[in-house]
This record gives C-alpha cells, structure tokens and sequence, in this order.
C-alpha cells in the first residue's frame, strides 16, 4: 500500500485519478492547493505526489520547491503546457516526470508504478560488476538480461545488443549505419531501416510513452543515443 | 535701484544731476585746458602770470601805437574831449601799464613812464608806412608797475591767476569727479529708460517714435554744428565764450542724454532697427523681391515636369542658336564652345541616369520584398528626390502594415494557445471520466455503442487542439527552429523505421529510392520529422490497402527532392491548393480520424525551415514533393 497525494484545483480530475489510483490499490491523499499539498506531506507519509502546475494559492512549481527543500518523494508534474521550456523548468527543478493533460489514465498509472519502483525498491542504485545502469534500466550483461524499475523486459538478441551499445557509451548519438555495422558486424547497403525498426520495438518495450521518450531518444536526422534519463 | 529705476522723480533729479555734472565737467575741462596752455601746471606761479601778462601787454602797446597815429599823426586832429580820455586812461592813476614810445631814430615820442618800480618789461616792433610809402619802425617799451596800484586788467588778472593757481588740483579733482558722476548718472538713465513707475514692462514714449536714424542722424548733425562753433569761439578766450560754450555742451549732453535713452529703451524692446527709415526701406525691397521669386518658385512647381523639361530643351535651343549666331564665321570658338558645352552637359546626363539607377534599384528590391531597403535620397535631387521619398514612403507604409499583421498573427497565436490551455483542463475530465465509463461493467447494446462514441470523439478533440495550436505556431513563425546540418538519408531511414509496423498493418510496401551518397540539408531534425510524421500518418490513414508506398530521394541541382508516393484510397475529386488549406481533408465525408491540418501544419514546418512543399494529385496517385537546398 502506497501513499500518492493528488494535488490540482481542478476536483474533477482529482476524484478521477483517485478512482484510477485506487483501482491499483493505492492510498490516495487529495490537497486542492499547493499549500495544501505541504501541510499533508508534513503529517503524512507520503510516496509519490502528482502535482498539477497552474494552482491557486501556491502554484505547483513554488511547491515543489518547498517539498524539494526536505523531500525526496517522486514528484509528477500534470500540466497543460505543453511548451517544451516548461517541462525543462518542472524537470530542472526537481520533478521526476511529467504528464501533460489531456493525459491517458493508463499513462498516469503507468508513470505512477515506475516511479514508486525505482523509488522503493532501487533507491539505493548499488552498482554491480557487468551491469550497466541507466535510470531505470539496467543491463546484466553476464546473464544477458535487461530490467526497467526492477521488473525484467524481454528483448530479442538484437535489440539486446543495440540496447548494450548505446548503454555503453550514453549520451554518444551513433547513426543507423554504425549501429548497423557494429551489430550485424557487416556493410548496410540500405538495411539500415531495420535498425529504425528495431530501435522503434526497443522505444516501445522501454518506454512508458514511445513518441516521448524518456531514455532511448531519436536525434532525427542523425541518430540515436540513450540519455542519463530526464530527472538528471 | 531697481525701484530707482521706475521712480519718475528719481529719473527727472538724475537728467538734472547730469546737466550740472556735464557742465561742471565740461567747464572743468576747458579750464585746465587754458590752465595748460597758460602754465598753470608749473612748479610756481610766476610763468603763469608773465604769460597771461605778456597777452595783456602786447593788446596794451596795439591800443597805444595804434591810437598815437589815429590822433597824433592825423591830419584831422580829433576832438580834445577824444584825447583827453586817452591820455586819462594811459595816465599811471588808471593803469598799471607803463610805456615809452620810439621813432626810428630812438627819440621818444610818447610815454607814461615815469622811473617807477616795474616788475615786467617787454619791447614790441612796428613797422609803419609815413605818407612818403617809405617804411618806419617804432619801438614800444612796455612795462607793469610793481605795485599794480591800479585797478585794471593786471589787477584782476593778479587776483584770478593767484585765485586759479591755488585752486588748480581742486578744479581737476572737480573735473574728474564731475566725469564720473557724469558716467554713472548715464549708466543709471540707460538702466531707467523705458522704465514707468506703475509698469512692470518697458513702456516707449513719444521720442522713440522717431525713426532711430532720423534721430540719430539730427543729433549728429546738430553735434558736427556745435563742433564747428565751438571751433570758432575756442580762439576767442573770454568768459562768455567759456559760457556759451559750456551751456551749449550742457544742451548738447541732454540731446545726447535723449538719443541714448531712446535707442536704450528701444534696445530693451527688441529689434531696435525696426524703427528706422533704412530698414522700412530695405524691408519694402526685400518683400518685393521675394515676391517675385516666390511667385516664379510656384509657377516652377506648378508646372508638370514636361512642361519643364520642355522649357529647359527649349532654353538650351535658344542659347545654342545665340552662341551660333554670335561666333558665326569663328569656327574654332564654336568648336571650343561646342567642347565645354559637352563637357557640362555630359556629367549632368550621367547625373541623372545614376539618380535613375539608384531609384530603379529601390524600386526592384521593394518590389522583391525588402522592405527594410530605403534610396538614400540625400543626393538626389528635382523630381528624383520626391519620387525617392515616395519609394520610401511606400516600403515604410507596407513594412509598417507588415509589422501590424505580424502583430496580429502573434495575438491570434497567443490566444489560440490560452484558449486551448483552457480547454484542455475540462477535456482532461471528459476523457478521463468517460474511460472510467468504458470501464464500467456497460449492458451491451446501445450505452455501449454511445461511449465508443465519446471515447472516439474526445479523443479526437484532444488531437484537433493539438494540432490547432501547432498550425497556429508554425503558419506565424512561432517556432524556434535550431538549423543544423541534418543527414536526409538517415531521418527518411529513421521515419520508416517508425511507421514500418503501422505500414504493414495497412497492408501498405514501402520503397524507398536514396542515392549511395550522403545527402545533407540545414534543417531542424525535430521540426523536420513532425514533417515526415504528418505525411507518413497521412499515407497511412488514406492509402489504398494492398499498394506500394514510394519514398523517393533525389538530388537535382544542388536541392534535395523527397517525394512521397502513394495511392489514394477514395476519388481525390479536390485540388491540391485545397488540400493545403486549413480544416480541408481528402474524405469530404470527413469518416476517418484527424484535424485536417495535418498538410498546413507540415507546409508551414517546411517553409519555416527554407524549404518548399508542394502537392501533385494524377488520379488517385497523391504525391508530396518536399524541396529543401542541400548544404556540404
């Protein structure tokens, strides 16, 4: 049983995320403001906080500063903006993810689960000899496993061995020819779109939402490369 | 003194205090003057005294020598009344002037002297003609009595050259003070005039209603006569004259004293010449002239430029047919004439072809839509000028109405954003609460077919926001676009790995064309596969199932050409202009899902980034072309 508080002016949204929420078996804290939101973090033991932006009051982001300032509880952002600056600022400040509204239900619980994972269970972020982590992923290379928020993620060889690449040298873009001739260890002539294929099954096996991803991202025109995850 | 200078008795006192003053320094002046010239200054009194004596005595010996013939010499003696006054104002009772008259052989013929103590003694020669025309010289010996027993002129000579000599510094100490009084008492009278005691502002009276050059010219007029006799009197040292003179210079002071207050007084009004009879005269000149080059100036701009070209033509005919004529018969002035004739007229020709150029050059790039460009007119001149002005006019005109649509645009793209901000948080409810009805344990039948419906719709309505919101940005610029070198090939690549799934869900081949080599364009990869995402889920949506897709990549003249190739589904009974346009879609029965903007939204995208987008439809072949430069 985990705690999440809701937090948005908007009632609606919150009794039906309290819905969702509660159907996973979920605690669930309502605060209507951001003030709000402080006071039940301070007397509660709160996991995991979905914070809308535009409040009341105390907006979500001078909140998220204050709990910022004596928590580590994931924090959510949910916010109509969808200016890419904006959700630079909520992740720079110190927001674990965003969901921007109108969102799916299935998105939200899916961000949810991953979240209080890595929080609970991965916290610690021991490192293991021949593992490579990476956010919430982790590749075993002695057992050729790979895990998202702890739970196992099956992968075919190849994608296994596109994944260990990029994992290998993060932040480094590599173009669909080098993947091509680093994997299948010979010349592309005009295979390379297999490997936009493969990293595209890749996307959707590890990421919550493909056409936003949060680890493997596609630099277009250029490549793919695997990022640190955005709460860096 | 600033009250001073408005009090009307203080002003009549200090005109009075000027008169006395003048006089005193003028009078002064013309006493040490004489002073001077009779050796007063010197260390004692005695040369002053033998001057002045030396005068009195020489006016004594005429009187002598002259009355001696007038009554000794005369053939008709005069009355004996006549000689006794005579010799009783000769007699030593009644002078104190002493003589003894000589003839030329030294015998005495007449004389008062008689040994009494003398204390001046001068001689004095005259040459006389005797009836016979021969010349006779007579000796005048001439003495003063020591005593001056006598009360005549070298009595009260005595006691003014004593009075005089013990006053002298005291008459030049008056003189100065008197000047500078004098000095003073001006400067106030200036500082006064104009001034009344009940006004604050400068009040003219009747005098400086003159004409100033009329006055000023009378005063000097008036100052060169009294120059002049003075002139006359100064040789005639009596006292009246030393009077006449003193008053005449008092008199002269005040008129001065007036002139001076009046220009003063027109001075502190401001543009004291207006009042004066030369600059009505020149004014009256001036606005004559300029009403004639006025009048020409208008008929000159009020002709159209034919016309004045026509007069110019027709003007330079004339001066040629005058030169011609006048240098008839001198064929080499005509040629040196005809020379420096070219040599002006060339210049002025290419003067006026550049001034055409520059504002043909204004014209084309305000034409081509720069609108920033302006003709520097500073040069130019007659009718380029204003027709320069007017280019800039125009461009001013259209870059302002330009900067006014922008402004707009951005407004409506802003509010575009905040209404749809708006909208999205009542939507988030809708979706949500209408999932958390689907999922409800729903009696099949129609309640479930409504909530298909609702979850279909809403979501439809998130995507038609979006979309709303991103074709509003990218048909206004509102975008930032980071231009980097992009690979072409690789994003075509990445986009077909993408959609290779949704693809062959559709039943869809793709083929893709690339050339071996590495094509690059400047573009935003981001921006750029919004692009392809929005073409390719087009082809998806609307491709007939079972055909080839064919993305083609080509390099054609320094551009690279991508088109997509696909078979349309339904009739394309539209053109592609419409397709282009915002909310158009391709099922006009508008069955499928999307916005209908997805086309607009890719166009502005690709425009924003310098490239071009266009729309060829052959049946039910639909082809995208996209055009972009490509860069090394």
């Amino acid at each position: 049983m985990y705690n999440v508080l809701i937090c948005d002016d908007e009632k609606d949204i919150v009794s039906a995320l309290k819905i969702y929420l509660s159907s996973e078996n979920y605690n669930t804290y309502e605060a209507y403001t951001g003030r709000q939101a402080i006071e039940i973090i301070k007397n509660n033991d709160i996991h995991l906080i979905l914070l809308d932006i535009m409040m009341p009051e105390m907006d979500g982001i001078t909140a998220m500063v204050k709990i910022r300032e004596e928590y580590n509880i994931p924090i959510i952002l949910l916010t109509a903006k969808s200016e890419d600056t904006d959700k630079v600022l909520g992740l720079n400040i110190g927001a674990d993810d965003y969901i921007t509204k109108p969102f799916n239900p299935m998105e939200v619980l899916a961000r949810v689960k991953s979240q209080l994972r890595r929080y609970m269970h991965l916290g610690g972020g021991k490192v293991k000899t021949g593992r490579i982590t990476i956010g919430g992923i982790e590749l075993d290379d002695k057992s050729k496993t790979v895990t998202l928020d702890g739970e196992p993620v099956s992968l075919t060889p190849k994608e296994y061995e596109i994944l260990k690449l990029l994992m290998e040298h993060p932040g480094q873009v590599f173009s669909p020819r080098d993947i091509y001739k680093r994997v299948w260890q010979e010349a592309p002539y005009g295979s390379e779109s297999t490997v936009a294929v493969h990293i595209r099954h890749l996307r959707e096996k590890l990421e919550i939402n493909p056409a936003e991803p949060r680890y493997l991202k596609v630099v277009w025109g250029q490549g793919y490369k695997i990022e640190q995850g955005e709460e860096v | 003194m600033n009250k001073l200078t408005h009090n009307f008795a203080a002003k009549v006192t200090a005109v009075l205090l000027f008169t006395i003053t003048v006089i005193m320094a003028i009078g002064g002046l013309i006493g040490i003057y004489y002073m001077s010239e009779h050796y007063f200054f010197e260390p004692t009194v005695d040369r002053a005294r033998e001057d002045i004596f030396e005068g009195i005595t020489r006016r004594y010996a005429n009187i002598v020598f002259y009355e001696y013939f007038d009554i000794y010499q005369n053939d008709d003696m005069p009355s004996a009344e006549y000689i006794r006054r005579y010799e009783e104002y000769f007699s030593p009772a009644n002078t104190n002037f002493l003589f003894n008259l000589k003839n030329e052989k030294g015998e005495i013929v007449l004389s008062n002297y008689s040994g009494q103590e003398i204390q001046f003694s001068r001689t004095y020669y005259y040459e006389q003609h005797n009836d016979g025309g021969a010349k006779e010289t007579y000796t005048i010996e001439c003495f003063v009595n020591k005593t001056l027993s006598a009360s005549d002129s070298y009595a009260s000579a005595e006691y003014w050259i004593n009075t005089a000599y013990s006053m002298r510094y005291v008459i030049v100490a008056v003189t100065i003070i008197s000047f500078i009084a004098c000095i003073l008492l001006y400067v106030f009278l200036m500082c006064s005039a104009g001034r009344r005691t009940d006004r604050d502002q400068i009040t003219p009276n009747g005098l400086d209603k003159i004409p100033f050059d009329i006055f000023f010219g009378g005063v000097m007029i008036i100052g060169i006569i009294v120059l002049d006799v003075f002139d006359t009197l100064l040789y005639r040292n009596t006292a009246e004259t030393i009077i006449i003179i003193t008053i005449m210079a008092a008199v002269y002071a005040l008129l001065f004293l007036m002139l001076s207050m009046s220009f003063a007084t027109r001075y502190k009004l401001g543009g004291w010449w207006r009042n004066t009879v030369i600059y009505r005269i020149f004014r009256f000149f001036y606005r004559i002239v300029y009403k004639i080059f006025s009048s020409i100036k208008y008929l000159l701009q009020h002709i159209s430029i034919i016309w004045k070209a026509v007069l110019a033509l027709v003007g330079l005919a004339a001066a040629e047919l005058f030169i011609i004529l006048l240098t008839a018969y001198r064929l080499e002035m005509q040629l040196l004439i005809w020379f420096f004739g070219k040599l002006l007229l060339v210049p002025l020709i290419l003067f006026i072809i550049i001034q055409m150029e520059k504002l043909q050059t204004g014209s084309q790039k305000i034409a081509s839509g720069d609108l920033d460009y302006r003709v520097d007119t500073r040069r130019m001149f007659w009718e380029f000028k204003k027709h320069g002005e007017n280019l800039n006019n125009i461009s001013l005109g259209m870059s302002r109405a330009v900067d006014e649509r922008m402004k707009s645009e951005r407004f409506k793209t802003e509010l575009i954003t905040n209404v749809s901000h708006d909208i999205k948080t009542p939507l988030t409810s809708i979706i949500n609460y209408v999932d958390l009805l689907n999922r409800e344990d729903l009696p099949d039948g129609t309640i479930k077919e409504y909530v298909g419906v609702l979850v279909r719709q809403s979501s439809r309505l998130k995507k038609l926001i979006d979309d709303l919101v991103e074709a509003s940005k990218a048909s206004t610029g509102n975008i930032v676009v980071n231009s980097t070198r992009t690979e072409i090939g690789v994003l075509l690549t990445q986009a077909a790995g993408e959609y290779e799934e949704r693809l062959r869900s559709n039943e869809l081949e793709l083929i893709q064309n690339q050339p071996e080599e590495e094509v690059y364009i400047m573009a935003d990869g981001r921006l750029l596969w919004r692009v392809f995402d929005n073409l390719m889920n087009n082809i998806c949506k609307y491709s007939q199932p079972g055909t080839r897709v064919y993305l083609d990549l080509e390099k054609v003249n320094g551009e690279v050409v991508i088109t997509f190739k696909n078979i349309s589904r339904n009739p394309l009974n539209i053109s592609s202009e419409e397709l282009l346009e915002r909310f158009v879609r391709g099922d006009s029965a508008r069955s499928t899902e999307g916005s209908g903007l997805g086309l607009s939204i890719a166009k502005s995208l690709v425009e924003l980034q310098g490239g071009k987008l266009d729309l060829a439809i052959d049946g039910d072949l639909f082809k995208v072309i996209l055009k972009f430069k490509t860069v090394r």
